[in-house]
């Protein structure tokens, strides 16, 4: 269902969700675009460009002290694109069992158009359909179109007297250009099957730094390290901190033994866990073709061509055969 | 029971020292667990005898001081080598690769290179932070590790432009984190005081540093703290 409304109504219905809600949303700071704390309508980016880290330093933060616990409001997202929006719902998934973060249906997601950039691949998983939204905003000249996605949504237009049109229309897909499909299953299988592509890999892991910018900038990156500080009043401080499979100490057991002793060993797992493991486990990929690891790596390495490339590299091997 | 505490300094600018004494309250609350038996610059009484920890700063330049780093390695149960200069071989050893007979005196050495260390915390200046939390882990029996990534992770996690991305140099990829990526979060570049993280790939950042800013200057900027490379953990050496 589609509404159209004004800025003016727009801030209506941010000011009714803000009272329920402690809402997060894309804006702007010194100049560059990054997921925030929301106060007014007029700061949230519509259409919303691609923020250097993602909805998960709100409410995963990269320290997170296991002494504070928050009770606060539920959260809202107001101003996130339709890849972060299916990355929150995947995200959220993997910590259900964890009570470290809100369970996704408490979360009200408020997703609007996205300005794709020359990194972008996430039609390379779908069809590009935008359907992960309690409200779906985009901008049309200078009114704003409203989209329900479901009974919260429908709710929330309905206390703010908003007009909803019976005719059904549903968000526009996002398009891409020059952004081929990607079979999961070929691309899954051809990960798994090590034999004789230690080459391959290995290339590849002669340009990467194993930085593990990639790893923070990652929606769907998750892992975590646990620290304990010990401080001067005999205390101890104890934190969970952002991780990455591309630490050396992330594979080390003791006495310094290393279960992925080289750079293309932890690189192999970052693609191998993110095609083949998580879609065995769960069903997901942990991948929305966001593109962000693609501009964080400082070795201009592309994601997005290294999965394209290993995709048909089956082929290569089955000729052989 | 108090463990004994002892700081010394060789060549170097006293920087670490200082960024201890600036640090005062957080290391006051030390006090607690350590006595202090030997610091020149923070107090007057001074001894010369057995300690439980030595923390160094500096690097070994000639034979007097080579001599009194084994004599401290003798008095001392566990050495924590601090700052670039102990660790890297700091600006002055910048000497060690002109041609000999410029200078009188013979290349400085890093600490490790002299006697056994048990920690290193690098940096220039250290994090006090991070040597803070390395006493208290030393008091508690409790082994303590450095981070392993590369600042970069840090610099991403601090939503910075990417320097490298940008065309400018940064050595960020290969330089191990636990700084906070201070510097690019304050438009600065990264040198890489903190020295090289596990498995760096120098050749690949020579290769995107080279037609930036052409290899001389790479090679400058590789060894403003001496030695990038320097392996961290003594102990994993073996
Ligand atoms: S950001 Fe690039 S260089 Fe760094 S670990 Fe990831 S792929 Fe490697
Ligand atoms: S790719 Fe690496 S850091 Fe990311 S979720 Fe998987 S194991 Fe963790
Ligand atoms: S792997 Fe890269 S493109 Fe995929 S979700 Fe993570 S940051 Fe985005
Ligand atoms: S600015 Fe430097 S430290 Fe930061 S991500 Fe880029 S290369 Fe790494
Ligand atoms: S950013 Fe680099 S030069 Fe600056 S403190 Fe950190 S390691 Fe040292």
């Amino acid at each position: 269902m589609k509404s159209v409304v004004s800025i003016h109504q727009l801030g209506q219905i941010f000011d009714f969700i803000k009272k329920d809600y402690r809402v997060l949303g894309t804006k702007e700071e010194n100049g560059k675009p990054i997921f925030g704390e929301i106060s007014s309508a007029r700061e949230i980016l519509i259409p919303t460009p691609k923020t250097i880290l993602p909805f998960k330093k709100l409410i995963y933060p990269a320290i997170l002290d296991l002494a504070k616990t928050e009770n606060g409001k539920p959260v809202a997202f107001f101003g996130m694109t339709n890849c972060d929006a299916e990355a929150l719902c995947v995200f959220l998934d993997k910590f259900k069992d964890t009570g470290l973060v809100p369970p996704f249906r408490n979360i009200l997601v408020i997703s609007t158009t996205c300005v794709p950039d020359e990194n972008c691949f996430c039609t390379a998983f779908g069809n590009g359909k935008i359907t992960n939204f309690d409200l779906h905003i985009t901008k049309e000249k200078d009114q704003y179109a409203i989209f329900s996605g479901s009974a919260l949504g429908r709710k929330i237009l309905k206390l703010n007297r908003i007009k909803v049109s019976n005719t059904i229309s549903k968000p526009t897909a996002v398009k891409l250009e020059n952004v081929r499909k990607i079979q999961l299953e070929k691309l899954g299988k051809a990960i798994d099957d090590k034999t004789g592509k230690l080459p391959f890999w290995q290339e590849i892991a002669d340009e990467c730094f194993g930085c593990g910018a990639c790893t923070a900038v990652c929606p769907l990156c998750f892992c975590t390290g646990k620290d304990f500080e010990n401080d001067a009043e005999g205390g101890c401080k104890h934190c969970l901190k952002w991780d990455s499979c591309y630490a050396k100490s992330f594979s080390e057991i003791q006495n310094h033994f290393d279960l992925r002793p080289s750079n293309v060993n932890r690189l192999y797992n970052w693609y191998h866990h993110k095609f083949v493991r998580s879609p065995k486990e769960d069903g997901e990929i942990l991948c929305t073709g966001c593109g962000r690891c693609i501009k964080a790596c400082p070795a201009y390495l592309n994601q997005h061509r290294i999965i394209e490339t290993v995709q048909n590299y089956t082929k290569v091997i089955d000729k052989s055969k | 029971m108090k463990k004994s505490l002892a700081i010394f300094s060789l060549t170097s600018c006293e920087g670490c020292q200082f960024e201890m004494l600036n640090h005062y309250e957080t290391f006051n609350g030390l006090l607690k667990y350590f006595e202090i038996k030997n610091f020149r610059l923070g107090q007057e009484n001074n001894f010369d005898e057995n300690f439980d920890i030595a923390i160094i700063e500096g690097s070994a330049d000639g034979e007097e001081q080579i001599k009194f780093l084994k004599k401290i390695r003798k008095q001392s149960k566990v050495i924590v080598a601090i700052g670039a200069c102990a660790h890297l071989g700091g600006i002055q050893s910048e000497r060690n690769s002109l041609p000999q007979g410029i200078f009188h005196k013979k290349p400085t050495k890093i600490v490790p290179a002299v006697i056994k260390t048990e920690y290193i915390i690098p940096g220039c200046p250290i994090n006090h932070a991070e040597l803070y939390h390395c006493l208290l882990d030393i008091y508690w029996g409790k082994q303590f590790f450095l981070p392993d990534l590369a600042v970069c992770f840090e610099c991403r996690v601090n939503e910075n432009e990417c320097l490298i991305k940008s065309g400018k140099p940064c050595l960020g990829p290969i330089t191990r984190s636990g700084c906070n990526s201070v510097c690019v979060n304050a438009g600065e570049a990264c040198l890489g005081c903190r020295g090289a993280k596990p498995e760096p790939n120098i050749e690949k950042l020579k290769k995107i540093l080279e037609p930036m800013i052409g290899e001389k200057e790479t090679e400058n900027i590789m060894t403003i703290y001496g030695d990038l490379t320097n392996e961290i953990d003594p102990s994993a050496k073996k």
